[in-house]
């Protein structure tokens, strides 16, 4: 460890400890997984559960290895200036934190395709193109500072391009071996281009191809900054509130989203464009995704500061002149927006998958069952269709504003608390799910007549805890806010109610022991996915963060 | 009773046996003060006296365990809104947004407050050369401080609240802060209340003082009639003493040898015939009377 080389690695441990365990963590599951599943039908169903950790651990790689710090006196992010101050040479300095995360990225790789692919599903291709990827993803970050956020577009486009180069004919015409030449011969490349730059930096040039920055940013930001600068006033507070928490909070949702399917459902959409089952997987994934990652983002979204680890609120914004309500009812609308953002962006890739690549077969017989439920009519069709999106979008922006009143609440313990269930779902009931899947499922189809009347009083019990909580955290907040809300609570719940009514027809198909229960209790389960309580309880909690 | 009835009622600040615990540490014990309209009041003490507890309080952002905060007649736990409209204030180490821009900073600020001056504010940004278009976090401490005494001051506030303001700051950053407070209180009506360590700076600009000792006021009463009262005697003994003499009811004893200086309060104290000659007598200044108040009372 007395090294310098052996120093930098143990400060890069030091800064990610969480991240690297969460990594190891990520790959020992995986190992666990080639051990409890180790028959190939159930490690191919349990696929994509595998396939979004190994995302989730590429990712905290690249967030680990981009390795870069804010620059006070440039006020740009790149590498960190602070280690130019260290006897080391920049050769060392650059390549380690280059070979470190090249190495890292490969032994997720290498898990993942050992353990849950299918033997005919690797490749040595993904190992190659990810190693050239975190090479550039480094070169763009280091070289590029002046780009600032605008390096993630880069850093996508670049991604997109490694995905979708196999699929160019003149790529394809190529020899195999020849291909991984020329990507080692670009990784190469940006290598020393990465230690060019960064050794310009170190002795104070300002090039690291910010000619480049000087040129173009420099003179948009400037314009922008006339522009901006001759802006009119907020025309309230509560305009002004709501950008800053679209600013800090509101984006991360709809931007989420892009690069899913840009970078993950698109890319995917495309190789399975002759997979019927496939597209319609894909579709269910492109519907679910909105609410899955509203239910990560509704976490940092409740609390005061998104991107804070506090949970106190901050100064600047407790001392300003701002109802608790009021700041509860911006949060709900910045949450709507981005709720409404993020689909639109769904919508959109549906509107240029479907006509352009998308495999429909298996829509088809979906569509030909519906028919044949609903009397031979496909109008029931397109309004479960219209009602599902409504669903989805009122379910992404409940999980966004689902956990307010305990975020603002401002108690760690509670917080963390409440956070358990998004650890403990992911890590033991997905998996239990996984293995015993037909067992589990055998048991409900059989035994509906045991669990049936049991689920729906409690979801009935629910219900009734619900609406008395409402009544009584209700009681204190101004009559406007409940003459506005009301109504979206209505139509929501009125949404809701006609879907769990329709859906109750198509899950008798299954469970047709008892339809009428079955169709009460998702009416009750969709009267409880609309918050009322919890939105009433919110301005109280965050009362008490704000005034301790 | 009549008069200090009356005087609670024209105070911006009335504050009446607070109390404050922090787990088994008592951060403020039956304080009690009224801050009168107009002028500026300064707050002493050391550190962990209280004084930023106190000033939560009457930001309204803790609430009174036990006693009461009136501010503008109002509490500031249950009626926010109307208390912080007619506050402005900053504190030791501004929490400003970092990523926003000065100019987003000031837009966003002047959302909140219907008596912004924009004219003033674009005054007080050229007079304190902040770049608007510079991001916050690239501001160095002294701008940061200054953006956040423009951010308190443009929309003059009728109660200017600045909790140590100036610590750790270069000359010039103080001296603008200490005009911001004359400022203030220029404009007629207005109040300051200003906690600081540097006591030079409260005498120079504080019609009253206040100082905490461990959560309790120990001193409280217009800046003239401490100073007044206060008194530095310098005594000269005939033989060496090893010890501190003893002055029944002196604050402090300092000193070395044959000459002791004796800090006392001049309405309660008499000299005592000690055997020594008093070489000097004068008025003591308030950095004096608070380290003799507080080392006395430790």
């Amino acid at each position: 460890m007395r090294s310098p080389v052996g120093m930098l690695a143990w400060d890069i441990w030091l800064r990610n400890r969480t991240s690297i365990k969460v990594v190891i963590g990520i790959l020992l599951f995986a190992c666990a997984f080639n051990v409890v599943l180790p028959d190939r039908d159930s490690r191919a169903d349990a696929g994509m559960l595998g396939f979004f950790l190994t995302v989730v651990a590429m990712l905290l790689l690249l967030a680990i290895f981009g390795y870069t710090e804010f620059n006070p006196q440039r006020g740009t992010t790149g590498f960190p200036h602070r280690l130019f101050v260290l006897p080391v040479t920049t050769f060392k300095l650059v390549a380690l934190p280059t070979i470190l995360g090249v190495i890292s990225l490969e032994v997720v790789v290498l898990a993942w395709t050992s353990f849950v692919l299918r033997p005919e599903d690797r490749s040595i291709w993904l190992a190659i193109q990810l190693a050239v990827f975190m090479v550039l993803y480094q070169t763009i970050l280091w070289t590029l500072p002046g780009l600032k956020s605008l390096r993630l577009l880069v850093i996508g486009l670049v991604g997109f391009f490694l995905i979708i180069l196999r699929a160019f004919p003149f790529v394809r015409r190529l020899p195999d071996i020849t291909v991984m030449g020329l990507l080692g011969g670009v990784a190469l490349v940006a290598f020393l281009v990465s230690w060019t730059s960064v050794a310009r930096q170190r002795s104070g040039a300002s090039w690291s191809l910010s000619s480049l920055n000087r040129f173009s940013l420099d003179r948009l930001r400037v314009r922008a900054s006339d522009r901006t600068l001759s802006r009119a006033p907020f025309r309230s507070q509560h305009a002004a509130q709501f950008w800053l928490e679209w600013r800090r909070s509101g984006s991360v949702l709809p931007s989420l989203t892009g690069a899913m399917l840009l970078l993950v459902i698109g890319p995917l959409s495309w190789f399975l464009r002759d997979d019927g089952p496939g597209s319609l997987r894909i579709l269910l994934a492109v519907w679910a995704m909105p609410m899955i990652l509203a239910l990560a983002v509704g976490k940092a979204f409740s609390k005061p500061d998104f991107w804070s680890k506090e949970l106190s609120v901050p100064e600047f914004i407790v001392v300003r002149p701002l109802a608790s309500a009021d700041i509860i009812v911006i949060k709900s609308l910045v949450a709507a927006v981005s709720t409404a953002v993020s689909w639109l962006f769904v919508f959109a890739f549906v509107a240029l998958w479907f006509p352009l690549w998308a495999n429909l077969d298996s829509l088809a017989i979906v569509r030909g069952t519906l028919w044949m439920i609903h009397g031979h009519s496909v109008y029931p069709q397109y309004v479960m269709t219209v009602l599902l999106v409504i669903a989805g979008m009122l379910l992404t922006w409940r999980f966004m504003i689902g956990g307010l009143w305990l975020g603002l609440a401002g108690n760690p313990r509670v917080f963390a608390f409440s956070a358990a269930p998004y650890v403990i779902l992911p890590l033991f009931v997905l998996p239990a799910v996984l293995i015993t899947e037909r067992p589990i499922l055998d048991w409900i189809v059989e035994n509906t007549h045991r669990w049936l009347p049991v689920v729906v009083w409690i979801a009935a019990g629910g219900v009734v805890i619900k609406f008395w909580l409402a009544a009584f955290s209700w009681r204190r907040i101004e009559p406007h806010y409940v003459r506005r809300y009301l109504p979206v609570w209505l139509s929501g719940a009125a949404c809701l109610g006609v879907l769990a009514f329709m859906l109750g027809d198509l899950l008798s198909l299954f469970l047709p022991e008892d339809t009428y229960r079955l169709r009460n209790l998702l009416i009750l389960v969709g009267l409880q996915i609309v918050p009322v309580a919890r939105l009433g309880l919110a301005p109280a909690f965050l009362d008490r963060n704000r005034h301790r | 009773m009549g008069d200090s009835t009356e005087a609670a009622a024209e105070a911006v600040v009335a504050i009446t046996s607070l109390s404050r615990r922090f787990g088994s540490k008592a951060a403020l014990n039956e304080v009690s003060l009224d801050v009168p309209r107009g002028g500026v009041f300064g707050l002493v003490g050391e550190n962990g006296a209280g004084k930023t507890t106190l000033i939560k309080h009457i930001l309204g952002l803790f609430r009174a365990e036990s006693g009461m905060v009136r501010v503008f007649g109002s509490d500031p736990v249950s009626e926010p809104v109307e208390v912080l409209r007619r506050i402005g204030y900053l504190s030791e180490q501004p929490d400003l947004p970092d990523w926003m821009r000065v100019h987003e900073f000031l837009r966003y600020t002047r959302a909140f407050y219907p008596t912004w001056d924009p004219q003033y504010a674009e005054q007080l940004r050229e007079q304190f050369g902040l770049d608007p278009s510079a991001r916050v976090r690239v501001l160095s401490k002294g701008q940061r401080a200054k953006l956040g005494l423009l951010a308190a001051q443009a929309h003059r506030p009728d109660l200017l609240l600045l909790d140590e303001p100036s610590s750790g700051l270069d000359p010039v950053v103080r001296r603008d802060i200490l005009e911001a407070v004359i400022r203030t209180v220029s404009d007629e009506g207005r109040t300051v209340f200003f906690s600081s360590h540097l006591l030079d700076e409260i005498e120079r600009v504080s019609d009253h003082v206040v100082m905490l000792h461990q959560g309790g006021v120990v001193l409280s009463g217009s800046l003239d009639q401490i100073k007044a009262r206060h008194r530095r005697i310098t005594i000269r003994f005939e033989t060496q003493l090893s010890a501190p003499p003893r002055v029944p009811g002196a604050l402090a004893v300092t000193g070395t040898g044959r000459e002791w200086t004796v800090f006392c309060d001049s309405t309660r104290v008499q000299l005592p015939d000690l055997g020594a000659r008093i070489v000097n007598e004068d008025g003591a200044s308030l950095n004096e009377i608070f380290v003799a108040t507080v080392t006395g009372r430790s």
